[in-house]
């Protein structure tokens, strides 16, 4: 009963991040489940709600988080129209730029983070 | 009969539990980062779909079903949210500032080498969410018309690369402190970078989890109105 209650609330800020979605869409396209988790952050940070009343779902979805991954990666299966050659060049820029943004972050997050140390 | 059963939802949501639970088995044994319970349960089932000749629309009405939950897991990354915001608070400008630098950095290197290598734009497209986690990428994609699957099977591509080749990048360059080196894992190979960030060290972990839903964030806010205002430039 507990973990029913628990999603029905998740669910709640799902369907008012979706209506916040659907207001803003003339100004900003955000996905609505998107805002749900700012608005949960947010809910959670101003004691509004309290962790105990979400933990027992938000534990069992992000300790499988993988397991909901499969349906849409199977649909790999029934792709059409991607040429072998496409795939070769998404595994190269994939892998290039993955290298690329890690070490940018790495070096911008390094220099702030050790200046800070020096001034204090 | 074959039929009425592989229709049925509980047929698409059984052979993904069972393939899901092959897969943590290998992965609990091996204990290596290439032996990703998701690829392996991926490969199981089309090899038997394919081998049975069940078509994927058949494991689809099941799959809809776990896929479904994509939405409340995304809700739920808020909790995930909250409970680094020690860390968060402790360094929220660096974190902000830093990975802004890596969530641009992935954007314009995607953007750039997709269009020198004549990428079709719905490609291009499917793969600008690659570094952010999984839920997320899915709604960023769809928000930018991507291809959904395209988009999943990158960001895995791109979590379990990052992974491997995370402790190469810090042999050749050995000097970033373990705060810059948990936030660079976390902006460029979301959760399963994280585990391999988790391995070098507490801290690293730590700040390697922080970033994974502040890039999320970040991306999903810079990376549309991005695209649309390059696009309109191009044109």
């Amino acid at each position: 009963m507990q973990l029913i209650k628990q999603f029905g609330l998740l669910l709640a800020f799902w369907l008012t991040g979706e209506a916040l979605s659907f207001g803003l869409s003339t100004l900003i396209k955000i996905p609505g489940a998107i805002i749900g988790m700012v608005l949960l952050t947010a809910c959670l940070s101003l004691g509004l709600i309290k962790e105990d009343q979400i933990k027992d779902i938000g534990d069992l979805l992000l300790n499988n988080i993988a397991f909901f991954f499969v349906p849409a990666s199977v649909g790999l299966m029934a792709l059409n129209g991607v040429s072998g050659l496409d795939l070769f060049k998404i595994i190269g820029i994939a892998l290039i730029t993955t290298v690329m943004t890690m070490v940018v972050t790495m070096f911008v997050t390094h220099l702030l983070t050790t200046a800070k140390r020096g001034i204090k | 009969m074959i039929d009425q059963l592989t229709t049925s939802p509980a047929f698409g949501i059984l052979i993904t539990i069972f393939a899901y639970q092959i897969g943590l088995k290998i992965k609990n044994k091996t204990n290596h980062i290439l032996a990703n319970p998701l690829l392996i349960a991926v490969g199981l089932i089309i090899v038997f779909l394919l081998v049975l000749k069940i078509p994927y629309t058949a494991y689809k009405i099941g799959g809809d079903g776990i896929h479904f939950f994509l939405g409340p897991l995304t809700v739920v990354l808020g909790l995930m949210l909250y409970r680094q915001r020690l860390v968060i608070k402790a360094h929220f400008l660096s974190l902000v500032i830093g990975i802004t630098c890596g969530v641009l950095t992935s954007f314009f290197s995607i953007f750039i080498l997709g269009k020198i290598m004549g990428l079709d734009d719905s490609l291009l497209i499917s793969l600008l969410p690659k570094s952010i986690t999984t839920p997320m990428a899915l709604s960023l994609t769809e928000i930018l018309e991507g291809i959904p699957v395209i988009t999943v099977v990158t960001v895995t591509i791109t979590g379990t690369s990052g992974a491997l080749l995370a402790p190469l990048v810090l042999k050749l360059l050995p000097h970033f402190n373990p705060i810059a080196v948990g936030v660079g894992i976390g902006t460029s190979a979301h959760a399963v970078g994280t585990s391999k960030a988790l391995e070098i060290g507490e801290t690293e972990g730590a700040l390697s989890s922080a970033a994974i839903g502040l890039a999320g964030l970040i991306t999903v806010l810079i990376v549309p109105p991005l695209y649309a205002l390059l696009n309109h430039l191009i044109d």
